[in-house]
């Protein structure tokens, strides 16, 4: 019999069939009408697991019905609906590779809701691939010759550090055969593996899953990718829904494999994507790069809150992903919004736009403050958590590190901000608000603003943080 | 594996990267097809493999790809490497030298030098195609050492060889498209992006 998460795939599958055979004009509303099914019978999957259902089988791949996977279901719909109805307006039938545009789209929807079901952690792998994939292609949507460099780098730092991964796989199947990210915890902490193999294991999966989650030292192409992607996969395929939703999967599991210096290790590297993330915000001088550059800032308090170890930190992490993809997500549609007006991108030839588009620059500068963690959005609550399970897992200099890293972002956003929309004006008179692509960031702010200000729901389902 | 024709079939696509390294795709793509028939009698001949079923597809349909990819686009021998190929022995060295210190069986070690060559040609070909073909060398080979650690199943061994087909269709389509609008398959050409 099917559950409502099978009709999930089966109506994106549709969506992808149908933009494929139908006229330019009706690619994107089809696109819309699929995604808000699925998120429908996400909605209707969520509800089964509230009435007891746990593990289904989706298709012959067994999945995980828990509450991070419920929540990412949600999420992934949630974004998916509303950077679908972004496009209807920003990629209309004058595009000359619209149908593409949709049918990848819908394929990679299908792909990232198989990311955050997919109980075996190589099929893991094997979805996280083909989103890769899908996304390679969307970023180089524009097929000039930026875009496709942008895809390229992509392609080789992605599908290489990916692969990496299969060394851990190797590892993980010739000592404990056991690949459900369910059991897979408790396998490893009976199995002995030496040293060497444990590393190995920890290390070539950190490698491997930590590629798209920004993890300093693989960082260095999400600025290109995302910064040439058409807006709504930026806000999309940004790194904090795949990348940083796998992190927290495996470390989870992987957890038996760490011994305290490695969870050093890994705490700092997470330490050091912020700095990066936001040293690089600061640096930034394209808009667009400076939001992929924030969202790199992001996923390194996720990696680092992983890395504790704690259930308490793992919630904390969760929270993250929840309230930074929202957040992320609203500053690339915002972003694209004022490039589509402006026709520029650079900070420096931006100015007194406040005057022509406040609505447009109150929606980014709110998002701006809420990804610093200023409250009361949602973004304070998730670095406010990981502040605090820092502190309870006895590495408050950890916590202090982290605090600082975001001081300088909300420097750098502040500074930006202020450029754009205060600095001196540059012919603004011909400026309008664009209001079709406003509403998915007000509906986004929406959503971080009421994370923000009634986090009990979501606290209680990760665990009381 | 064990026996003469793993060594013969594990053997082959390390001759072609070596191939594609210092000479010609065409060769190199040849030997992978050999190695993709061998593989396919391997089980007549006694070879109780579980890695030959994923390996046969992956490596016959790369080869397909590429010589696809290769009959749309000229010039992929115009652009030189980096560096001279004395880089290339101490990239096939640094895996000889790491499984003889860690005591790794041979058959594992034709993997290892078949993925360091992989990276090789991702690091130091500037041509797109070549790299390209790297890049999928590097993933087969690590697919080919997850096979040859554990049994892990038609179900798996099938959506691992998918992903390294559908690694060698985008990463040539991506070069057709990049000739196309560049002109050249050269990598040092993609540098365009400003901070």
């Amino acid at each position: 019999m099917w559950l409502p998460v099978h009709y999930t795939i089966a109506s994106l599958a549709v969506g992808a069939a149908a933009s494929a055979a139908s006229p330019k004009k009706a690619c994107g509303p089809i696109t819309l009408s699929a995604n808000l099914a699925a998120l429908l019978f996400n909605l209707l999957t969520v509800k089964a697991w509230i009435g007891g259902l746990a593990t289904p089988v989706l298709f012959g791949v067994p999945v995980i019905l828990d509450p991070l996977s419920c929540v990412a279901l949600v999420l992934v719909s949630t974004l998916a609906s509303v950077c679908a109805a972004y496009s209807v307006f920003k990629i209309g039938a004058e595009d000359p590779h619209v149908r593409t545009y949709y049918v990848l789209y819908n394929l990679l929807i299908i792909s990232l809701n198989m990311v955050t079901m997919v109980r075996n952690a190589l099929l893991l792998y094997v979805f996280f691939e083909l989103v890769t994939f899908a996304a390679i292609l969307l970023v180089g949507h524009r097929r000039d010759s930026k875009a496709l460099e942008a895809s390229v780098k992509y392609l080789f730092v992605c599908a290489a550090s990916s692969a990496l991964s299969l060394i851990g796989f190797a590892v993980l199947l010739s000592k404990v055969h056991v690949l459900d990210l369910l059991t897979l915890g408790q396998a490893l902490s009976e199995a002995h593996l030496s040293p060497l193999e444990a590393k190995l294991c920890l290390y070539s999966m950190l490698l491997g899953f930590g590629v798209k989650a920004g993890l300093v030292g693989l960082h260095f192409f999400i600025p290109d990718a995302y910064g040439e992607a058409p807006p709504p996969i930026s806000a999309l395929m940004h790194i904090t829904l795949p990348g940083n939703y796998s992190i927290i999967r495996i470390l989870t599991a992987l957890q038996p494999l760490m011994l305290p210096k490695d969870q050093l290790i890994i705490s700092l590297a997470g330490i050091l994507t912020v700095y990066t993330g936001a040293l690089m915000t600061l640096a930034s001088k394209d808009v667009k790069r400076m939001v992929a550059c924030v969202a790199i800032e992001g996923s390194g308090y996720i990696i680092l809150s992983s890395s504790l170890g704690t259930p308490y930190s793992i919630a904390a992490a969760s929270l993250c992903l929840v309230n930074f993809s929202l957040i992320e997500s609203a500053l690339f549609l915002a972003v694209g919004a004022v490039h589509s007006e402006t026709g520029t991108r650079q900070v420096d030839q931006l100015g007194g736009l406040f005057k022509a588009m406040p609505v447009t620059a109150w929606l980014f500068i709110a998002s701006a403050l809420a990804i610093s963690g200023v409250p009361p959005f949602g973004g304070f609550t998730a670095k406010l958590s990981v502040y605090m399970a820092c502190v309870k897992a006895g590495k408050m200099w950890a916590s202090l590190a982290a605090a600082s890293g975001s001081g300088i972002l909300l420097t750098a956003v502040i500074w930006t901000a202020h450029r754009m929309f205060f600095g001196p004006p540059r012919e603004v008179e011909r400026l309008r608000e664009p209001k079709a692509l406003l509403v998915p960031v007000v509906i986004l702010f929406l959503l971080f603003t009421l994370l923000g200000l009634y986090p009990a729901p979501l606290l209680r389902l990760f665990g009381g943080v | 594996m064990t026996g003469p024709v793993e060594a013969m079939l594990l053997a082959i696509p390390v001759a072609a990267l070596a191939s594609a390294v210092v000479k010609d795709l065409k060769y190199s793509l040849a030997a992978l097809i050999v190695h993709a028939l061998l593989c396919t009698i391997a089980p007549a001949l006694g070879e109780p493999s579980e890695a030959v079923p994923a390996l046969v597809f992956s490596v016959a349909a790369v080869a397909t790809v590429f010589a696809a990819a290769l009959r749309v686009l000229p010039s992929y021998e115009a652009e030189p490497p980096v560096t001279g190929s004395w880089v290339l022995i101490v990239f096939a060295a640094v895996p000889v030298v790491w499984a003889s210190i860690l005591g790794l069986p041979s058959r594992v070690l034709v993997f290892l030098v078949s993925a360091a060559l992989g990276v090789y040609m991702m690091s130091i070909r500037r041509n797109l195609v070549k790299a390209s073909y790297g890049l999928v060398a590097f993933e087969n080979s690590l697919h080919g050492l997850l096979s040859q650690a554990a049994h892990i199943g038609p179900l798996m061994e099938t959506p691992l060889s998918a992903v390294v087909f559908l690694t060698a269709l985008l990463s040539s389509v991506l070069a057709l498209m990049v000739y196309k609008t560049v002109g050249s398959l050269d990598t040092s050409s993609l540098r365009r992006l400003e901070w």
